[in-house]
């Protein structure tokens, strides 16, 4: 019964169910910087600090939302971080991923930002090449290398999957 | 010609500032730190960032000015890890076959206290008041055992002690607040009470219709839902009435 969530499954199923999709770049400007805000079109992970709502905006940067008020949230802003996927926030520092790198981000003065610190991750991992989407057990919409390069994975429902794992 | 152009250009300059001005009125209070999805893979533990990995988490210190220093890095031979989730002093990491609480010792430095397993586990885990939960979905493991929820009394995080599994459908994230807790499930979100953990109880459901909820996080005043098509602002009541405020975009 445990075999089951690591085998392929023995069959994939017809129309829409929820799986990864791939985000393909639309630039290549690996540049840290604060743009002008801009929709939500492949949100991802989503972090609260206060009134502060970051949403992924997958495998390209992080939103910034103004959620003071609940029934009327702004979009204020767009870190522009190509490959980002995961944050977390202490004491005005933004820790998130560019691709393999983790970095911490000064962001108390967002007309300043400044990077404080880059690492690449301590072990290569194959969780960390984008051609496979991150986690286990669920479909995938396979990556066509004609779209270009893969930043990042969304999870979201997608159509008539063929890939697995 | 050229003189238009300028004038266009004084123009957009006077926009551009008057939208600097704009977002300078949102000043949020950045000290300390705030709360992920129950499907985060980046935690803040005390003084360290923790990144999860398929197979490993590594650990970062945070130093005073913010940057980062390597600290330890555990390996999991099983694989799988899914999830990570602060908890006090402690991080919970789901993965698709247990429940992991880690610590730290002496030196900070990160470490495995103790494990839960029960049958094959594919999704978050989330705690409050030495009470665990954790969703178990099988839609993507295409194998016949129940879905559930999973509750373990974690008031000693050494010796994690099943307390009872409820049957639920296709469970993604969830968030734990008091006494209310909140599953994206069935397409929708449902709010559990869990005064009495040997006896939680559904209180209410909301459907999201054409989306899917997949992740959640309590704001003080009400939840955040990320779902399949985008992200939502969504008030409830004690009783379990769901009420979407907006659609963030």
């Amino acid at each position: 019964m445990v075999q089951a969530c690591f085998n392929p499954p023995p069959e994939f199923p017809e129309g829409d169910v929820v799986g990864y999709k791939p985000v393909y770049a639309t630039d290549n400007d690996a540049s840290i910087r604060l743009e002008e805000a801009r929709p939500i079109v492949n949100g991802g992970q989503i972090y609260l600090k206060g009134n502060l709502l970051l949403i992924n905006e997958t495998g390209e940067g992080i939103h910034l939302i103004d959620n003071t008020d609940p029934e009327a949230p702004q979009n204020r802003g767009f870190l522009k971080i190509l490959g980002a996927e995961n944050m977390a926030m202490k004491d005005g520092t933004l820790y998130v991923n560019q691709f393999m790198s983790v970095l911490a981000i000064d962001v108390n003065d967002l007309n300043n930002i400044r990077v404080l610190s880059e690492h690449e991750s301590i072990l290569n991992r194959e969780d960390l090449n984008v051609a496979v989407p991150p986690g286990t057990g669920y479909y995938f919409e396979c990556a066509d290398p004609k779209k270009g390069r893969v930043v990042g994975w969304q999870l979201t429902t997608i159509n008539n999957p063929k890939c697995y794992r | 010609m050229l003189q238009v152009r300028s004038l266009v250009l004084a123009l957009l300059a006077i926009i551009v500032v008057s939208c600097q001005t704009d977002s300078n009125d949102f000043t949020p209070d950045l000290g300390g730190t705030g709360t992920g999805g129950s499907l985060a893979k980046f935690a803040i533990v005390q003084n360290s960032l923790l990144v999860l990995h398929e197979n490993a988490i590594d650990q970062y210190f945070i130093q005073h000015d913010g940057s980062l220093t390597e600290g330890r890095s555990l390996t999991f031979f099983s694989g799988g890890l899914e999830t990570i989730y602060p908890y006090g002093e402690y991080a919970l990491v789901g993965s698709n076959n247990q429940v992991f609480f880690l610590g730290f010792d002496d030196n900070n430095f990160l470490d495995l206290i103790s494990s839960y397993s029960h049958l094959t586990a594919c999704d978050p885990v989330v705690a409050a008041n030495g009470v665990a939960f954790s969703t178990l979905r099988n839609s993507g493991c295409r194998f016949d055992a129940d879905e559930s929820l999973d509750v373990i009394d974690i008031r000693d995080i050494e010796t994690p002690v099943f307390i009872k599994s409820y049957n639920i459908e296709a469970p993604y994230g969830l968030s734990v607040r008091g006494s209310h807790l909140i599953v994206c499930e069935r397409g929708g979100i449902a709010l559990y009470g869990i005064s009495d953990p040997y006896n939680i109880v559904l209180k209410g459901f909301f459907d999201f219709g054409n989306d899917t909820p997949l992740d959640v996080i309590h704001a003080p005043t009400h939840l955040i839902v990320r779902t399949d098509k985008g992200i939502y602002n969504v008030s409830y009541t004690d009783s379990g009435v769901f009420q979407i405020l907006a659609k963030i975009d």
